[in-house]
């Protein structure tokens, strides 16, 4: 990897001014709230400016910016992006010390220090808070640590006379001097049952800690510092997940509200929906090779396997040209189904480029049948730099179009992954190199396929009845069943504190209302004013880019929406495109640097599996350990070798091991009093035998067991065989509807818990064991299939549990 | 040429470009640095000329990689200038090397403008076919960007 196509530079003989990097949080809840510090050092006999181009996550609002010299912290403040700008390079050249940040994507910053005197220190700290990702009672956080190379179409126009690439893409090098140490606290009122990471080496520990140096469970990397070339994902199982909660905040004369709903799927009558349509596009550009190809199309076969009859499917590869698998979208079934997984096993990243508007502008142009609902499932890892195009086709696309995106990779975009699924009123996902695929691909199908909501209508003041509107933000959220959804309001002022919020929408056209009462937020959590202006600042940036097209009902005229952005971000004290941070060091008139300064860029490196350059495999679930809280308070071991060798997956870390000596591994915590195992037992097997259980169904939703399944679920076929004999038809069409039945209930009663991964997988088994048992009755001994399951599976797991 | 004195305020005043934009460019060397030390230095009608052609150029359509090769256009390795004589010398002035122009040898009696198609990938046009074809070099990268791109290139 000494050369990647001339992009990686020689850091040459001048020292890397980036001496580390050090990130402390705290996930409260759904929330975290981030530091940030970055510690540089000039170790030249000359002055130097430097500028770092680093990554944040996308959902982020960066709402602290600090900088130490000499004992001294220089607080920062928030200007207009130029007039920032002017005051850095007026600092700079009066001789003082400047520091500016600016961001150039939601999820792209440069930072510039400016005039670093030889052998001078400094830290800078930035501090964001951002609300995670939901699914379950699991919470996701992310924290990306490098750029990846974005492709940028050839006729991408520069921005503000300087060319795109300039602003998006950071200086790369085969190896970079300084790394990254994290620890995160976690809390969590209703109890944290478990902390992984796919990515990392984890140790987990109790203690003080985080930004607030509170008793909470300390996540730290293993070794002291971890290289920075791939996303830190860290995922906390919750105690209990809430349906619909709302919180208030009140302070200076205003109140905001914060609402959480999330409707459960069982809210849609299943069936009930309009046919679907479901385009899968899949990004083969070049850099997908390695693991994100493999990955995508294991994802895409989730898909295909769980899709229903009635709904029909193209699926559309892209990289600098595109092909559709069909002319035209086909039916599912049978013939379909295996025409599409031969011509997806052949499938590579092999496309070149990353011209990702040309097929989407493709499917969009092509018309919906009547009574059709669309949908569009995009897996990429989005390494494109000109996401606000791609993000305005969606949102400017037919209506009756959904878009929902999967990342895909160990740095992928995030901001084009959850920027497309806010445009085309979906949901986004990601999926690390080694994570479990299915639980992940099939939420987002199950919505991709499941019941819309529309019409949605939030009502901020049930109680107040107060003059002037709430100011909503996102002003046009989308609701998706299963889905957590956050939406805020500033409320007008003067208005009455409401005690709830009543939320009226239509499910598939039947109208539905939930009434969610109103707490208060209390102190110490993730502030809901900063939460709101970031959310409303992202509304008007993305509307504003959608060039008037689409259905934003309170976009502002002309330039007023950048008036508006410019002043909530000073006034909240946030970044955003039309604003950055500025901090100056005044400095004494002899330490004043009016002389030559060097710029030195800090080199970066590039995400691993980036164009199949390198690989994460080998962090694989099932070869963790499992952790146990009992344990030593700081578990700092790495895999014993004994737990290595019983691993299924010993021959991939083996290899890993030979080929990156920084192999990384998951690490699974329960929170629950145990002893230490490998991840053999417990969940692993779980989730395994799940897994064999879903890929026995038939593309009509009916299942065929063996009689190895059968002995892994305690079940003896003799008692099936029985059964089948004495009901109406064919011998093995009985079995097919006594295994579907009992699959049924295996999963109800079993695999509650991973209700996530089997639910959407199951719907046509249901639909279609109805069907097929329609005018049976009693037909098993005076009892129906479904009792007669039921009745089996309890006696089975009073024996023997999976 | 060299009249006015102007604060980096004033020269961006007279030509509308954001201090930003003007700190790039002479970073990147597509205008000259100012008189005196540092920062705090002057900028003269020289400057204004400068920004003023590529304003120019960018209200032509061009963007800033074209304009680059347009106003300074690089000398290549002498083996390649020495093929193209006789050449006309160069038409436009060459103030200050591009960046473009750190791998190429300085060949005397000849300008050339290297453009990058793609990584590994050059075309370089000499200044007076350039002078002659005008914007069909854009088209011409284009084209053959395009061309490397759909053969599943090394582009990404």
């Amino acid at each position: 990897m000494s050369d990647l196509y001339g992009m990686l530079t020689r850091t040459g003989s001048n020292p890397v001014p980036l001496a580390g990097v050090r990130v402390t949080g705290d996930i409260l809840g759904r929330g975290a709230k981030v530091k940030v510090a970055q510690r540089f050092h000039n170790r030249e006999s000359q002055a130097i400016e430097t500028v770092y181009r680093f990554p944040l996550p996308e959902t982020a609002a960066v709402c602290g910016f600090s900088a130490i010299v000499g004992g001294r912290r220089i607080a920062g403040s928030v200007e207009e992006r130029e007039k920032a700008f002017e005051t850095y390079d007026d600092a700079l050249a009066r001789g003082d010390g400047a520091f500016l940040l600016d961001e150039e994507r939601p999820n792209i910053f440069t930072l510039s220090v400016g005039s670093l005197p030889p052998n001078a220190e400094a830290v800078v700290e930035i501090e964001y808070v951002a609300l995670l990702d939901q699914r379950g009672k699991e919470v996701r956080f992310s924290l990306p640590t490098t750029i990846s190379p974005r492709y940028l179409p050839a006729d991408t126009p520069d921005e503000g006379g300087i060319p795109a690439r300039e602003r998006i893409h950071p200086e790369y090098a085969a190896s970079v001097p300084y790394g990254l140490s994290v620890e995160i606290a976690v809390r969590d009122p209703a109890g944290v049952e478990s902390v992984e990471s796919p990515s990392h080496l984890i140790s987990v520990s109790m203690g003080n800690g985080g930004t607030t140096g509170g008793t909470s469970t300390l996540v730290r990397f293993a070794s002291e510092t971890v290289a920075m070339d791939r996303d830190f994902v860290l995922t906390v199982a919750r105690r209990g997940a809430e349906q619909g909660r709302a919180w208030r905040f009140s302070g200076s004369g205003r109140t905001w509200v914060q609402l959480d709903l999330a409707p459960d799927e069982a809210e849609s009558a299943p069936g009930a929906h309009a046919r679907r349509e479901v385009i899968f596009v899949l990004d083969c550009s070049g850099s997908m090779q390695g693991d994100s190809i493999d990955q995508a199309k294991r994802a895409l076969e989730v898909c295909l396997k769980a899709m229903e009859t009635g709904c029909s499917f193209n699926i559309v590869r892209f990289g600098s040209t595109f092909q559709s698998l069909f002319p035209q979208p086909q039916a599912y079934g049978e013939r379909s189904l295996g025409e599409a997984l031969g011509w997806l096993a052949a499938v590579n990243a092999d496309l070149g480029g990353t011209e990702v508007l040309a097929p989407l502008a493709d499917v969009y142009r092509a018309p919906v049948t009547q009574g059709v609902a669309r949908s569009v499932v995009l897996l990429t890892d989005g390494e494109v730099g000109n996401e606000v195009e791609v993000m305005s086709l969606v949102r400017g696309g037919s209506a009756g179009t959904r878009f929902f995106a999967v990342g895909i990779g160990a740095g992928p975009n995030d901001h084009l992954v959850r920027g497309l699924a806010r445009a085309g009123g979906g949901t986004a996902a990601f999926i690390f190199p080694g994570e479990r695929i299915e639980p992940r691909v099939l939420a987002i199908f199950r919505q991709a396929i499941g019941a819309r909501v529309t019409n949605l209508r939030i009502d901020w003041e049930t109680t107040a009845g107060a003059a002037g509107r709430a100011e909503q933000a996102p002003v046009s959220p989308t609701l998706l069943l299963g889905e957590p959804m956050s939406v805020f309001a500033r409320l007008a002022s003067g208005a009455a504190v409401p005690a709830g919020v009543a939320v009226n929408a239509e499910i598939d056209g039947k109208p539905v209302r939930w009434e969610v009462p109103v707490t208060d937020a209390g102190t110490g959590s993730i502030p809901l004013p900063t939460l709101w202006a970031r959310a409303r600042i992202r509304d008007l940036e993305e509307s504003q880019e959608a060039g008037g097209r689409g259905s934003r009902q309170q976009r502002p005229k002309g330039e007023a929406w950048k008036q508006e952005v410019i002043c909530l971000a000073r006034e909240f004290g946030l970044s955003s495109s039309l604003t950055s941070w500025i901090a100056v060091e005044e400095r004494e008139e002899k330490d004043r640097q009016t002389g030559e300064m060097v710029l030195r860029r800090v080199p970066t490196l590039v995400t691993v599996g980036w164009h199949g350059i390198g690989s994460v495999r080998g962090a694989h679930f099932g070869a963790g350990l499992v952790m146990s809280q009992a344990a030593p308070s700081v578990c700092e071991s790495r895999p014993e070798p004994d737990a290595l060798c019983k691993s299924p997956m010993r021959m991939d870390m083996a290899d890993s091991f030979m080929l990156d000596a920084k192999a990384f591994f998951t690490r699974k915590a329960p929170m629950t009093p145990g002893i230490a195992r490998t991840a053999e037992s417990a969940d692993s097997t779980v989730t395994d035998v799940l897994m064999a259980l879903l890929s026995l169904q038939c593309v009509d939703g009916g299942f065929d067991l063996d009689d190895a399944m059968l002995a892994r679920l305690g079940i003896a076929p003799a008692g099936i065989a029985a059964a089948a004999a004495s009901m109406p038809g064919d011998r093995q069409a009985a079995l097919r509807v006594l295994h579907t039945a009992i699959v049924l209930e295996v999963l109800e009663s079993r695999f509650a818990d991973e209700r996530e991964t089997w639910f959407a997988a199951v719907r046509k088994s249901r639909a279609w064991l109805k069907q097929a048992t329609s005018g049976w009755g009693q037909a098993i001994g005076g009892k129906s299939v479904a009792q007669w399951a039921k009745e089996l599976s309890a006696r089975a797991a009073g024996s023997k549990m999976p | 040429m060299d009249h006015g004195r102007f604060l980096i305020e004033e020269l961006c005043r007279l030509t509308g470009f954001s201090r930003r934009t003007v700190r790039y460019y002479v970073q990147e060397g597509l205008v000259d640095p100012p008189a005196g030390r540092g920062r705090g230095g002057y900028y003269s009608d020289l400057h204004v000329a400068q920004l003023a052609r590529i304003r120019q150029l960018q209200d032509e359509g061009y963007r800033l990689d074209a304009i680059r090769g347009m106003l300074f256009p690089p000398r290549v390795a002498a083996d390649m200038a020495e093929a193209a004589r006789p050449a006309e010398p160069a038409a436009a002035p060459t103030p200050e090397p591009g960046p473009a122009a750190e791998s190429a040898a300085s060949a005397p009696g000849s300008s050339w403008t290297r453009h990058v198609v793609a990584p590994g990938v050059e075309l370089h046009i000499s200044a007076e076919a350039a002078s002659h074809l005008g914007p069909a070099v854009e088209t011409a990268l284009e084209a053959l960007r395009s061309i490397i791109h759909h053969r599943g290139g090394l582009h990404e």
